[in-house]
């Protein structure tokens, strides 16, 4: 261990969107908690989780912004996509609904992240394949003509979890490698070696108190 | 430097007789002087050619030590380091003088017999060549002396001599032979780049390795017990300091997503912020009511709360916003129960209060504490993303206001309630101070959510009264 208390060099923000009940939150407990959630309430708004990750034996802390689904949180949800490195957009490969919505989606993660923002469409549930209502092949297509990179996972297995989100870790990365990603810069959704924000003083007075806005 | 070393060793050998010593201009400081006869100037252009070379030749058949070509370097750098380099480089120096004897036998030196015969007609010629300078073996010889002075300026004049010496009984050798020698010295070139690797496979790896720290050790380099000490210390202290920063309110309160509910918040409150500017509105009596209202004032009035979860409900019965506070009611719910465990092993070990137990107890109420606080925040953004759901002002700003207010003060007062109650277990005065100054630290995450709430009041304001 070294001075830094972070066992980590970067973090990470990402952001997980898509129709309400497609999986979002259950993907996100998957990924930190590597156990499926079998009734998950509905998210209101945001909620979080982290993980730290290894890519290219740098350690990488991800932030997941887990948002809510639910069309009446989707004016606040806007809020929160600036700053993301990653992107999941997740549809329900049982549901042919969740997977129309995924323009308006993908219109959304486009005019609010950044370019560089790594954008991975999940086709969630896929161990309810008997159910299945969106083939994988016209995903496929639809994140080729996109750009996007596809998978389809199941939370309730753990299938292809893992994947999702490490392989957008390793895209982000590559970014930063290739020099298209500039690291901290307040949009990039990455930072370098944190430091801990401080609000307010040893007194206990918050910072920037008189500045109104 | 070896190589120079090596020379002037073979200096001495120079003694018995040095008549036709030719000393180059660029030669001559560094070589030891007195050359007794003056050269002769066809020898002169040919020596620095002949010199270097059968010096070697000449002396290593009849000394095997290597120290005078400079191999010693190495050799005896390996025989210093380990005992077995030792041997392994003896090998190789022996393996050496028998490629330098085929090497003689290559250049196809003159027998001593032909080198008596040569000198009786250098001799001879030389009375000639003094007399008429532009003779054919001066021209021949023109071109190899200008290589070789370049040569004779890099490998350092020093060499020369001993050659010199060595080869005092001849005054001159032919042409062909200057051939020759050029030739072998690419030969040697070749040798010496074999003995070389030889020896550094034979001393290479493990033994290598080895040796170098006894090198250290010997020109009072830091030893690997110094080496080790410093190393341990600074790993301590970095441990010193990295479990310390582990233990402030910024590190907890991360950990326990705090602060990315604070970002949510802001990140909503700046929205808000950027959507007012884009809409054109008078100005509010509300706008500075709500900027009153939740501003901090020094010295708030302390609220007692005799049930926390029925304080908050109250407060969002009056917002009316449905949302669920098991979140927080658990986070109490545990500091409670951590209390009452910490009441029991206090009765068990009153006596002997340990390091450990300090630290963990100091841990313990500051990870509570930062629970406490993240979970607080997260309420807080919550009903900022539920206020903004409204299409309609349904409850009364002055109100919003007041009760979000009313619950910031409900939650920092609980805050300092947790703070009370870990101090009156605390030990020492550096821990409480400790605890009071991150418990001021967690209050000041949880009003900056009151910052936060100003823009996103106003925006409520304008979005409702548009309709």
């Amino acid at each position: 261990m070294a001075a830094n208390p972070y066992n980590y060099s970067y973090i990470f923000k990402y952001i997980i969107i898509g129709d309400m009940g497609v999986g979002k939150s259950c993907l996100l407990h998957q990924f930190t908690e590597k156990k499926f959630m079998a009734d998950c309430p509905h998210t209101i708004g945001v909620e979080f989780g982290t993980r730290i990750v290894e890519v290219s034996d740098q350690k990488i802390k991800l932030q997941i912004w887990d948002t809510a689904g639910q069309e009446r949180f989707r004016a606040v949800t806007r809020s929160y996509y600036r700053g993301a490195a990653g992107a999941l957009m997740v549809y329900d490969i049982t549901r042919r609904s969740t997977y129309n919505h995924l323009s308006s989606w993908l219109t959304d993660a486009r005019n609010l992240t950044n370019p560089n923002t790594v954008i991975f469409l999940i086709g969630n549930k896929s161990d309810l394949d008997a159910q299945r209502d969106v083939t994988r092949e016209e995903a496929e297509l639809f994140a080729e003509e996109n750009g996007l990179i596809f998978l389809e996972t199941s939370a309730r297995t753990g299938e292809n979890v893992e994947e999702a989100f490490l392989e957008t870790a390793r895209r982000i990365y590559q970014s930063i490698q290739d020099g298209s990603l500039e690291l901290n810069a307040a949009e990039s959704g990455v930072q370098h070696k944190p430091s801990p924000i401080k609000v307010g003083n040893e007194e206990g007075q918050p910072a920037d108190r008189n500045c109104s806005c | 430097m070896a190589d120079s070393d090596g020379f002037e060793s073979a200096d001495e050998e120079k003694q018995p007789g040095t008549p036709d010593t030719p000393s180059p201009n660029e030669a001559a400081p560094l070589a030891s002087p007195a050359p007794e006869t003056k050269p002769e100037p066809p020898a002169a252009p040919d020596s620095p050619d002949i010199k270097p070379d059968p010096l070697p030749t000449e002396k290593s058949p009849e000394n095997p030590r290597a120290d005078d070509w400079g191999w010693g370097g190495w050799s005896s750098w390996a025989a210093s380091s380990v005992s077995n380099v030792a041997g392994m480089a003896s090998n190789a120096t022996k393996g050496l003088s028998g490629a330098l004897e085929t090497f003689e036998a290559s250049l196809g030196l003159p027998t001593p017999e032909e080198l008596a015969k040569e000198m009786k007609e250098t001799e001879l010629k030389n009375t000639d060549e003094t007399q008429v300078k532009d003779s054919d073996p001066g021209k021949k010889e023109e071109p190899a002396k200008e290589h070789k002075e370049d040569e004779a300026n890099t490998a350092g004049g020093l060499g020369f001599y001993p050659g010199a010496g060595l080869w005092s009984g001849l005054s001159a050798l032919s042409t062909t032979g200057t051939q020759y020698l050029n030739a072998g010295l690419d030969k040697l070139e070749e040798v010496s780049n074999k003995a070389y690797e030889a020896l550094n496979d034979q001393t290479g790896g493990e033994d290598r390795s080895k040796a170098k720290p006894r090198t250290r050790d010997s020109t009072k380099g830091p030893s690997l017990m110094n080496v080790l000490q410093e190393a341990k210390l600074k790993y301590e202290q970095q441990e010193k300091i990295s479990a310390e920063t582990k233990l402030t309110m910024s590190y907890l309160f991360d950990e326990k997503q705090g602060l990315s509910q604070l970002e949510a918040l802001e990140m909503l409150s700046k929205e808000c912020v950027l959507k007012m500017k884009n809409t054109p509105t008078d100005s509010n009596t509300l706008f500075l009511y709500i900027e009153t209202s939740l501003e901090l004032k020094s010295g708030d009035s302390e609220i007692i709360i005799e049930h926390l979860g029925a304080a908050v409900t109250d407060c969002l019965k009056t917002l009316k916003i449905d949302l669920p506070i098991s979140k927080i009611n658990q986070c109490r719910y545990e500091i409670a129960q951590l209390f009452s465990e910490m009441d029991m092993t206090t009765m068990d070990e009153t006596a002997k209060p340990s390091d450990t137990k300090k630290t963990v107890m100091l841990a313990n109420s500051l990870n509570s504490i930062a629970g406490f606080t993240a979970r607080s925040v997260e309420l807080f953004k919550k009903i900022a993303e539920l206020s903004l759901l409204k299409s309609t002002l349904e409850v009364d700003m002055k109100t919003q206001a007041d009760t979000i207010k009313f619950l910031n003060e409900v939650l920092c007062c609980e805050l300092d309630n947790i703070r009370l109650q870990f101090e009156q277990k605390t030990e020492t005065k550096e821990d409480v101070d400790r605890l009071y100054l991150e418990t001021s630290n967690a209050i000041s995450y949880l009003q900056e959510t009151l910052y936060f709430f100003v823009p996103i009041l106003k925006w409520i304001v304008v979005k409702t009264s548009k309709g």
